[in-house]
């Protein structure tokens, strides 16, 4: 069976504004998360309208994704943290179950 | 790779970290002094439209948002303000068609509103227009007289505080001064000589280990402080929760408590997350501002639970106002007003009672200072905008008077210079183009190279692009080929200056060394201190020739190819090293492109970036390239130079369309914008072909110095005024160590105009505006101006509002006198000796004497050439700029090359025509009189 190869984990997707990385990526640091990808200068359409991709000279006003992978509590951190950030700022955040090959790969040692 | 993890950092602390980043936001990163960068420090009220949110400044922020009308009034007298713009300002913001409030007034009926623009505007706009004869003397006299029956009312003089507020205050400025020093000793970035212990911990636990040896609290204070932050969490966002739970805060409050907190010293809160940002994920500096606000909490906490007594800071002094002079004044205006336009009877004015007198006084001050402060703006805007869209319409060639593209070489300009859109390059690249054939551009001075640049022998690396961006490469510098040998010589001078100056500070500022030093080489030190003193230029000539005796001058080239780097201690944050080839096409492509010189390229084209030039002047970052992160932009302009002139680069060029002639030979100088110098580098290395086309630019740049230094002087009073060569004048400021404004920088920049140099080569624009070179007809699809508008553009509107908040408040958002500044870690300056971080310019930047603004403070407003429904596109799919002109931050107006009709952006995606001459910009005056006549 597939399921039995795999470990349970918890994943959170956030799109956010590029200049308010540093504090995404200091949080989830602080959460215990390891890793993470980094989608920059991402397009798409929201509450605000349309959402170009690359500005050329403009990395503030772009906007990032990151997905990371953890375990429940890591990432129930994270959206602690997001939770008031959200109230002030533009963004998405999704969190869903996955399935990962290697356990330890996604846990503070 | 592992991680300690912080095992402390629950829920509860993750959502006291959230709430701290969102109470950031009401403070803008300030930037150290050695790149100072132009930001607005009321960035977070530009989510609100400016109407509201200059009105909302006082009580978000804690300054003022509009100058007081006072100022304007002021203006208004000399004629800066037209009085058709202050009465169309007056009529948009005010509704003077309803007779909501009417005042019976000496028998008549008069509505409110009359009264208002007869006292508050009226006098300023006609004063010293007509002739007073005796008669109007006479009518000011009475109602001046009748004014004076104005009673008194209680609001003068006696504050309103309660004692509860009082003891808040006290107690806050007692925690504002506790952190303003813990703030200076743990920042320090090498001014100190004994460094903060514990550093490397982190501002929060550092302190808790060294509070309680603060030598500013007595014996009793130090023990208690000891006892209270034992029983405090280890984790910042922790102590926060504690401590806004003991203070009985409702959750609710928490994130406009902390933002309290941050305001009540704004310059250190504004440094304190620029560090943060820069810090890397995890690290103790990440989380700086929870720090702060944990100590400012625990100081709080510990002296309201009176685990400590405060200790005692005398508050400043407020002077007292003179308000009820000033009532007086707008009341007899409106009454003299009234009179004038018979809507009163003068003979009545005698006879007015103190009732309506106060009447009066009551309609004219329900019309608040922010509400006519915001009407003088718009007037003052629409006076200068109205001015500057006519010549526009006036100067725009006709179509068929474009110039034909180059034939032959007869035509061909003796040279194509490219300057940084900074406001300081329009009155150069004019006094160059009136010489001679030369055709100047205008684009963002770090020439489309984001990189890290280390110069020759330098151990230290500078960010050369705008804060917008990050850098993605770096580049250092290394001799040309003809200076391969004298390299050496060059890098051991370097190496041994660095060295002598690290020995002599080191000497002088040894706690047991620096009596000997002293002793010993004492007078050596009299002689730089008379030389700057008596003879500032020739001191700094007798200190280059000797620097170039120790490390002889050298030309140097960017060295561009990739390679990995040696190791470096990890200086690099991973940039890769040089310039690959595909990326150097890139770059260069993107560069010609967005400038919009794409054909026609002439045999000299130099990339002219550019710096100030200041002795002895924490400030002197502010002169220097905005669009270089606040450093000098000659070693952008040379690395775009260095890519142009590459045969691969240019092959692939062709490819792409853009074919650049092989006698075509880039260059790259640096324009000193203090002494209106321009170096250009290299110039000994150039082919013999070039020779004769360089003498000629160099002796046409000399002659357009001397005509810019003349044409700047006018502006430039007091200091170095004996001079009588006006480049004499300008050298003898930039070099003298007393001189407090060596140049005005971008002072009264006010407008950012994209389009071909056509548009504006006719016209004087009195280096108020930034020019950005478009061509929209090479620029299929919009991509140039859309980079053109959310960058360049976005960096003058940082310029522009920091202007603009710095002269409007110079204490809240400038940094105040430079006479008593104070230079704290090499970072910022304080007012004394633990006051807040300065944020802003300082008050000789933007003043020509202490409250008499040399700054006009205007919003920016853009002006571009290029089809409507293309400017549409761009501005649906960016909210940055739906936000600054919908929020009407920026004002844009496009000019249709089809119609040559000049639109102007309404907030909800509107346009209004207006055309000069034909449109609406400024509606006449409606005949003032009639409509009075019919209400009364």
């Amino acid at each position: 069976m597939l399921s039995q190869a795999l470990h349970r984990m918890t994943k959170i997707e956030i799109v956010i504004e590029g200049e308010q990385l540093p504090f995404l990526q200091d949080l989830m640091s602080r959460a215990g998360v390891t890793g993470y990808t980094l989608i920059r200068d991402i397009a798409g359409m929201g509450h605000h309208g349309i959402h170009a991709g690359r500005l050329t000279y403009n990395d503030l006003g772009s906007y990032v994704m990151v997905i990371a992978v953890g375990p429940e509590a890591q990432i129930g951190t994270i959206l602690d943290g997001l939770r008031p950030f959200f109230n002030d700022h533009r963004g998405v955040v999704f969190v869903s179950e996955t399935s990962v090959l290697r356990a330890e790969y996604f846990q503070a040692a | 790779m592992t991680r300690v993890q912080d095992v402390s950092f629950d829920a509860p602390a993750a959502r006291v970290a959230g709430l701290v980043r969102n109470a950031a936001e009401t403070v803008m990163a300030m930037w150290p002094l050695g790149s100072f960068i132009a930001a607005n420090p009321a960035r977070i009220m530009e989510r609100k439209p400016f109407a509201e949110a200059v009105a909302e400044v006082g009580s978000r922020l804690g300054g003022r948002g509009l100058l007081p009308p006072s100022d304007y009034r002021r203006w208004a007298e000399t004629g800066l303000i037209h009085r058709d713009a202050v009465r169309a300002a007056f009529d948009r913001r005010v509704d003077t068609t309803g007779t909501a409030s009417i005042i019976k007034v000496g028998g008549a009926l008069v509505p409110a509103w009359q009264l208002q623009w007869l006292g508050h505007f009226e006098p300023a706009v006609t004063g010293g227009a007509g002739v007073r004869d005796g008669s109007e003397e006479a009518l000011l006299a009475d109602a001046k007289t009748a004014a004076e029956r104005l009673p008194r009312d209680g609001r003068d003089g006696a504050g309103t505080t309660t004692g509860a507020e009082r003891d808040d205050d006290a107690m806050a400025r007692s925690v504002d001064k506790l952190l303003a020093r813990w703030c200076a000793a743990y920042i320090d970035t090498g001014q100190a000589l004994w460094p903060m212990p514990y550093r490397d911990l982190g501002l929060w636990a550092a302190w808790r280990k060294l509070a309680a040896f603060d030598p500013a609290l007595d014996r009793k204070a130090r023990r208690a402080l000891e006892e209270f932050i034992e029983a405090l969490p280890l984790t910042p966002e922790a102590a926060i929760h504690c401590c806004l739970d003991w203070l009985r805060i409702d959750e609710a409050a928490w994130q406009e408590t902390l933002e309290r907190h941050l305001l009540r010293l704004p310059g250190w809160a504004s440094y304190l997350k620029w560090r943060a940002e820069q810090a890397s994920a995890g690290s103790p500096e990440a989380a700086v501002l929870s720090d702060y606000l944990a100590i400012r909490l625990a100081y709080t906490t510990a002296l309201r639970r009176q685990a400590m007594p405060v200790p005692v800071v005398p508050a400043a002094d407020k002077a007292g106002t003179t308000a009820h002079a000033a009532r007086i004044d707008a009341v007899a205006a409106a009454l003299a007003g009234l009179a004038r336009n018979g809507l009163i009877d003068p003979a009545s004015l005698g006879a007015l009672s103190a009732a309506e007198v106060s009447a009066v006084n009551a309609a004219l001050e329900a019309f608040t200072e922010t509400e006519q402060s915001l009407i003088w703006l718009e007037a003052h805007e629409e006076t200068y905008r109205s001015g500057l869209l006519s010549s526009i319409g006036a100067a725009l060639p006709a179509d068929d008077d474009e110039p034909a593209p180059a034939g032959d070489d007869g035509d061909r300009a003796f040279g194509q210079l490219v300057f940084c859109i900074d406001v300081r390059s329009e009155p150069f690249r004019r006094n160059l183009e009136r010489i001679g054939r030369y055709e100047t551009l205008g684009f963002a001075g770090f020439f489309g190279v984001p990189v890290q640049y280390t110069a020759y022998a330098d151990a230290t690396s500078l960010d050369v692009c705008p804060a917008l961006l990050k850098p993605r490469y770096r580049v250092a510098d290394r001799p040309s080929t003809a200076c391969a040998e004298r390299g050496g010589h060059h890098r051991h001078g370097k190496d041994r200056l660095r060295q002598l100056k690290k020995v002599g500070s080191g000497l002088k500022g040894g706690i047991a060394a620096c009596f000997g030093f002293v002793e010993a080489v004492g007078a050596l030190f009299a002689a730089p201190f008379i030389g700057k003193t008596f003879w500032p230029r020739a001191y700094i000539g007798a200190r280059r020739r000797l620097a170039e005796r120790l490390a002889p001058p050298v030309t140097f080239v960017p060295d561009l190819e990739p390679r990995v780097p040696a190791a470096d201690g990890g200086h690099t944050h991973g940039l890769p090293y040089g310039l690959g080839q595909d990326e150097r096409v890139f770059f260069a492509e993107a560069a010609l492109s967005a400038m919009g010189l794409t054909a026609g390229f002439a045999r000299l084209v130099a990339m002219v970036g550019h710096s100030g030039l200041t002795e002895n002047n924490p400030y002197a970052a502010a002169l220097d390239c905005g669009a270089c992160g606040g450093n000098p932009g000659g070693p952008s302009a040379r690395i775009l130079a260095a890519v142009l002139n590459e045969p691969t680069v240019r092959t692939a060029l062709a490819e792409r369309g853009i074919a650049i002639p092989d006698d075509t030979l880039f260059l790259a100088g640096e324009h000193n914008t203090t002494t209106d110098r321009i170096t250009i580098y290299g110039v000994d290395e150039v082919a013999e072909t070039h020779r004769e086309d360089l003498a000629r630019l160099e002796r046409d740049l000399a002659e357009a110095r001397r005509r810019n230094c003349e044409e700047r002087r006018a502006r430039l009073t007091l200091a170095g005024a004996a001079a009588t060569d006006a480049r004499d004048h300008a050298l003898e400021r930039a070099t003298d160590w007393a001189q407090v404004r060596p140049e005005w920088g971008l002072a009264r920049n006010a407008a950012f105009l994209i389009g071909p140099r056509t548009m504006t080569d006719r016209l004087n624009l009195e280096g108020r505006t930034f020019l950005h070179s478009y061509d929209w007809t090479i620029d299929d699809g919009g991509k140039a101006l859309e980079v053109i508008l959310t960058a360049p553009m976005v960096v003058a509107e940082w310029i522009n509002t920091q202007y603009y908040f710095s002269t409007v408040d110079n204490d809240r958002f400038g940094s105040g006198s430079k006479v008593t500044h104070n230079v704290v870690g090499q970072i910022g300056v304080m007012q004394g000796n633990a006051s807040d971080l300065q944020i802003g310019l300082p008050q000789q930047s933007v003043m020509v004497a202490h409250g008499e603004p040399y700054h006009e403070p205007l919003r920016l407003m853009t002006v571009c050439l290029a089809p409507v429904t293309r400017v549409v596109d761009i501005i649906e799919r960016n909210p940055i700029l739906q936000q600054l002109f919908d929020h009407e931050w920026v004002a844009l107006v496009v000019i249709e090359p089809s119609s040559r009709r000049f639109l102007r952006y309404r907030p909800g995606g509107k346009w209004q025509d207006v055309t000069p001459g034909q449109g609406e910009a400024v509606s006449p005056t409606p005949a003032l009189s009639v409509r009075e006549r019919e209400v009364a």
